[in-house]
């Protein structure tokens, strides 16, 4: 058994010396781990997304920054390429930290990203301050990640108060009162529920929240949904992921609920014309979502690059986990630029202090905040609309927020 | 050599092992034993007393978020915690027993399965205590988070396991567990109290399963309901199969075996759990004796120069 | 509690619970023939939802689903018959020591070994073929075109199933190994025959059920997991080996989960058949119509 480890050893040893042996010279490749589901019970499609997307970073960084301390920077170091390292979390917190231990002390990487479980993170999440290595959340979203103040911790997704924020100003402005949530009992459908639960109370909004949580492995979600339609809500918020996200609309308008009822899904998979349109055909009509970029609002040259690149290598359209992915990734190497340094601790420090450019935005910041702001960069966030089949994101018009505004709601007809 | 002896040898290097690895692999081989004091207790159940229990998983969640809520909610030291999760677990199992006692083989698998799944439903779903999949962080056992101390604990543990069932098999208690497997009205007409030895193996394995988990969660620092999920139990059973059922050491071999391959082949995701399933499948078809049994075989060979005779024969179908 | 949202509850769940039916009856076949419970059930569940949508979106169209589903179900059936052939004959070839137990373990390989196939083979995407038919009125409540064909499809499979049970030659044959399988020997009836076929057709009605529902519950890698759950606390709530049972217990099922999720909380819907199944075992250990504990 433990030739069985050295063996594996080796074996890593030797694709890594491979990997630095292709025309950089001798110094060795910077190691960016991903940490990221790819096999169940973690969420394997989300895994596959980051994965690209941290596979994109890679090829930017090397390409067209030159790799880390290149030409452009005032580093003395030789330019070094970086090196992806893909770890699976299974979306379990035991997985996780012996993928975070690995990539740490076997892949030596000096920067970790990729997570999108919250429970999974959390677990690795002391580890990363414990070994000095930062470790920066894709798209996990629970309040906690940030809220807990770790030193190595770092987010660029948007958290629950953020979403709660975005869609209760839309239903606000809508004049909309009665809300029904439908969340799957995940880590994002609960915090989800109760971020929105709390913010209503919060900032003491004249709405009444219905929020039914259900079993993610359940597949029929009739009676729940008859339930909501017998309380005729103004409003369904639909909180699933994946299939369940398409379960809810399915089933929703089986039972007569959705169109009439106006519904706002939590997060972008519409966006996905060949999978959305496919799967629902003319159901899809009519349906709101949150996303995260448009092509309206300007994307930086970052961000161009990589939905260009993403389309040419992947033939098809780049979606917020393929590009905060590659962000996250690109992030880390603009830190290390700036700091010169490639010892994690300094770009931990490099994080706190510095602007960053990423593929949404110019100047992000990472300062110590209170609370949930702690280390947290939000990306901006849009409500957007579907109103006749096979439509694409880019052309549907954007609800929300008011400054960006395109169209307004469209009630079914 | 003589065996108590090349057990206590393999232990002792087994001991020394943090001195020569790095945290990594000596974290994966904690798991490793995790995992061995789970394979073995459900050999107890499963395999040595015949009831084809599916909740075995279930009851290491139960063990765990039982010890971590005393901990959290109620701040009870940990090793008190780990102590009365165990008990907690084994409540539960002497519950289920004597519920499914009358229960035939079938019966008894559909419904342990049954109160696995929603065992795990409520978990994930009452997330206002257990914070569900949000996760529950849970107070470490040991002031640090580094492997090497917890290898050590967890090795002593899969030990002390593996040498109490042993006891447990060889005495009086062993005889009558095997007996029930057998045949059960026979074991009753011999004067066996099935319903007393049932009840009393349901409780102690799904009590060592407890523990388990409870010393896994104060050792990995998270909980959340993904372990209670059946893939965690299937995976059980393949460590059981593969390393050789009803023996002291298949459990032993197939946990570490399968949690390092399963460790080293992480790069191929989905992959590797097929490979397994066919692995099982194979063994079950072709070589039931697993792995110990082809170990047993090679050991025989090698020391009497002749192959050892054909596993087991039985008769054909029952009815 | 409003009288029409009742019924509208009432209904959907004789609506799913007649779909349960399908899985639990399929269950409960194989076991009267073959005296095991075959764990693989929901996995071949999920095989007969994806050949019937590859089926449908890359050679027959939208159009022809009803083309398709006979395709399918005959798929999955040989499948099984393949599966059986291959590892479960052995089982009644001597060598091995207890039967429940390796049929057991051999058929939750397989649930391991489908379920991480489809993601490797077609990724951890769902996908869905378009709905059968426009939606209907039953009553109060308006039914899913989909939901509707795969309730009569269902129904119609169950009288089929029932009709060549008890009224075909074969059907007979099938009965008398289930009674005993030496007595049926003796009477020059090919056992490994019959096994394959009912393995074969046991696997269909899992495979039909998956396929006629495939545009309502989609189909993903694990879309087997909770159909299994549901037919096995069908079949231990009616009583394995009692056909009546598992139809009765799949209602019931159905009724109990719509009702109890109106009437206490959805949240916990798919516990309430536990619920009913500890009431029920611990009131009759056999189910409701097992047959009486005859030890063998």
């Amino acid at each position: 058994m433990r030739k069985w480890i050295v063996a594996a050893a080796v074996a890593v040893i030797a694709t890594g010396a491979a990997g630095a042996g292709s025309g950089w010279g001798a110094a060795p490749p910077v190691v960016l781990g991903v940490l990221t589901p790819l096999s169940p019970p973690g969420d394997p499609a989300a895994g596959q997304l980051i994965v690209q997307g941290a596979q994109l970073g890679e090829a930017y960084i090397n390409g067209v920054m030159g790799g880390v301390f290149g030409p452009k920077t005032s580093c003395p170091q030789p330019a070094t390429p970086v090196r992806i390292a893909v770890e699976d979390d299974s979306g379990t917190p035991e997985k996780s930290v012996a993928g975070f231990r690995r990539l740490v002390t076997e892949e030596h990487a000096v920067g970790v990203f990729g997570a999108f479980h919250s429970s999974a993170m959390l677990a690795a999440a002391p580890l990363a301050d414990e070994l000095g290595v930062p470790y920066i959340s894709t798209q996990a979203s629970a309040a906690d990640i940030t809220a807990k103040h770790f030193a190595a911790v770092f987010r660029t997704h948007p958290v629950d108060p953020d979403r709660a924020a975005a869609w209760l100003g839309f239903i606000q402005a809508q004049n909309w009162h009665k809300i029904a949530l439908l969340a799957e009992n995940t880590d994002y459908g609960i915090g989800l529920a109760e971020a929105t639960k709390s913010l209503i109370a919060q900032r003491k909004l004249a709405m009444t929240l219905d929020a039914v949580i259900f079993d993610r492995t359940s597949a029929d979600l009739t009676p729940q949904l008859l339930k909501i339609k017998a309380e005729k809500p103004d409003i369904v918020l639909n909180v699933g992921v994946g299939t369940p996200a398409y379960l809810i609309i399915k089933q929703a308008h089986d039972i007569g609920l959705f169109p009439q009822t106006p519904m706002l899904a939590s997060y972008d998979f519409p966006v996905r014309p060949e999978e959305y349109w496919k799967n629902l055909g003319p159901t899809g009509v009519w349906l709101a979502f949150i996303s995260y970029f448009h092509p309206r609002m300007a994307l930086t040259a970052l961000g161009t690059w990589a939905s260009v690149e993403y389309a040419k290598r992947f033939h098809s359209t780049a979606v917020y986990s393929n590009l905060n992915s590659f962000g996250d990734a690109v992030i880390l190497a603009e830190a290390m630029n700036q700091a010169c340094s490639r010892d994690p601790k300094r770009i931990i420090a490099q994080l706190e202090r510095g602007r960053f450019d990423t593929w949404i935005g110019t100047g992000a910041t990472f300062p110590r905040a209170a609370g949930v702001r702690w280390h947290q960069w939000s990306p901006p966030l849009v409500i957007l609309q579907y109103t006749r089949p096979d439509e694409t994101y880019d052309q549907a018009p954007i609800l929300y927020p008011p400054a960006m505004k395109t169209g307004a709601f469209e009630p079914a007809h | 050599m003589r065996p108590p002896v090349l057990i206590a040898c393999g232990l002792g290097a087994a001991a020394l092992l943090p001195l020569l690895l790095g945290t990594y692999p000596i974290h994966v081989l904690t798991v490793a034993c995790y995992y061995v004091i789970l394979a073995s207790s459900w050999n107890l159940i499963a395999g040595y007393t015949g009831l084809f229990s599916l909740a075995h998983h279930a009851f290491a969640g139960i063990g765990a978020y039982a010890s971590a809520l005393l901990a959290v909610r109620a701040g009870a030291p940990v090793p008190a915690a780990i102590v009365c999760g165990g008990l907690c677990a084994g409540a539960a199992g002497y519950g289920l027993g004597s519920v499914t006692l009358r229960m035939r083989a079938l019966y008894l698998a559909l419904a342990t399965w049954a109160f696995a799944e929603s065992a795990r439903i409520v978990v994930s779903m009452e997330y206002g205590v257990t914070r569900g999949d949000l996760g529950l962080a849970v107070p470490l056992l040991l002031p640090t988070s580094s492997p090497r101390p917890y290898y050590e604990l967890f090795l002593v543990c899969a030990a002390a396991t593996v040498a109490g069932l042993a006891l447990l098999l060889r005495s009086r208690i062993g005889y009558r567990l095997r007996a029930i497997r057998d045949d059960e009205t026979v074991a009753r007409a011999a004067g066996v109290d099935t319903v007393r030895w049932k009840r009393f193996v349901f409780g102690m394995s799904s009590g060592i399963a407890g523990l388990a988990g409870a010393l896994y969660g104060h050792y990995v620092g998270l909980l959340s309901p993904a372990a209670m999920q059946f893939d965690e139990m299937a995976l059980i059973i393949i460590m059981v199969i593969l390393g050789g059922q009803r023996t002291l050491v298949g459990p032993v071999i197939g946990a570490v075996v399968v949690e390092v391959a399963s460790e080293g082949l992480r790069a191929y995701g989905q992959l590797r759990m097929v490979v397994f399933a066919l692995l099982v499948l194979a063994i079950m078809r072709v070589y039931p004796p697993g792995l110990a049994g082809l170990g047993r075989a090679l050991w025989t060979r090698l020391r009497h120069g002749q192959p050892r005779r054909r596993y087991h024969r039985a008769s054909g179908p029952a009815t | 509690m409003d009288a029409t949202l009742l019924t509208q509850y009432a209904l959907a769940g004789l609506v799913i619970g007649a779909i349960y039916c399908l899985m639990a009856v399929g269950i409960t076949f194989i076991y009267s023939v073959m005296r095991m419970i075959n764990w693989a059930m929901g996995e071949f569940y999920m095989i007969g939802g994806y050949v019937q949508y590859l089926l449908i979106a890359d050679w027959l169209g939208p159009d022809r689903w009803y083309l398709a589903l006979p395709l399918a179900i005959a798929g999955v059936g040989a499948l099984g018959m393949v599966v059986q052939r291959v590892l479960l004959r052995p089982m009644f070839a001597g060598g091995i020591e207890r039967l429940d137990e390796y049929a057991t373990i051999v058929t939750i390989s397989l649930t391991v070994l489908f379920r991480n196939l489809a993601v490797v083979i077609f990724g951890p995407y769902q996908f869905s073929p378009r709905d059968y038919a426009p939606p209907v009125q039953l009553g109060p409540l308006p039914v899913n075109g989909s939901r509707f064909v795969a309730f009569l499809g269902a129904a119609a499979l169950l009288g089929l199933f029932a009709w060549v049970v008890r009224r075909t030659w074969f059907g007979l044959a099938i009965r008398s190994v289930a009674q005993n399988r030496v007595g049926a020997l003796c009477a020059g009836i090919d056992l490994s025959r019959i096994d394959m076929l009912a393995f074969g057709i046991g696997v269909a009605l899992a495979g039909a059920a998956g396929a006629l529902l495939a545009p309502v519950f989609l189909v993903y890698p694990q879309s087997g997991a909770l159909s299994t759950v549901k037919g096995f606390e069908i079949i231990v709530i009616g009583g394995l080996g009692s056909l009546g049972g598992s139809i009765v217990g799949g209602l019931l099922l159905g009724l109990v989960e719509s009702l109890g999720s109106v009437l206490i909380s959805p949240a916990f819907r798919d516990v309430y058949g536990f619920g009913l199944l500890v009431l029920i075992l611990a009131l009759r250990p056999t189910g409701l119509w097992g047959e009486r504990a005859r030890e063998a």
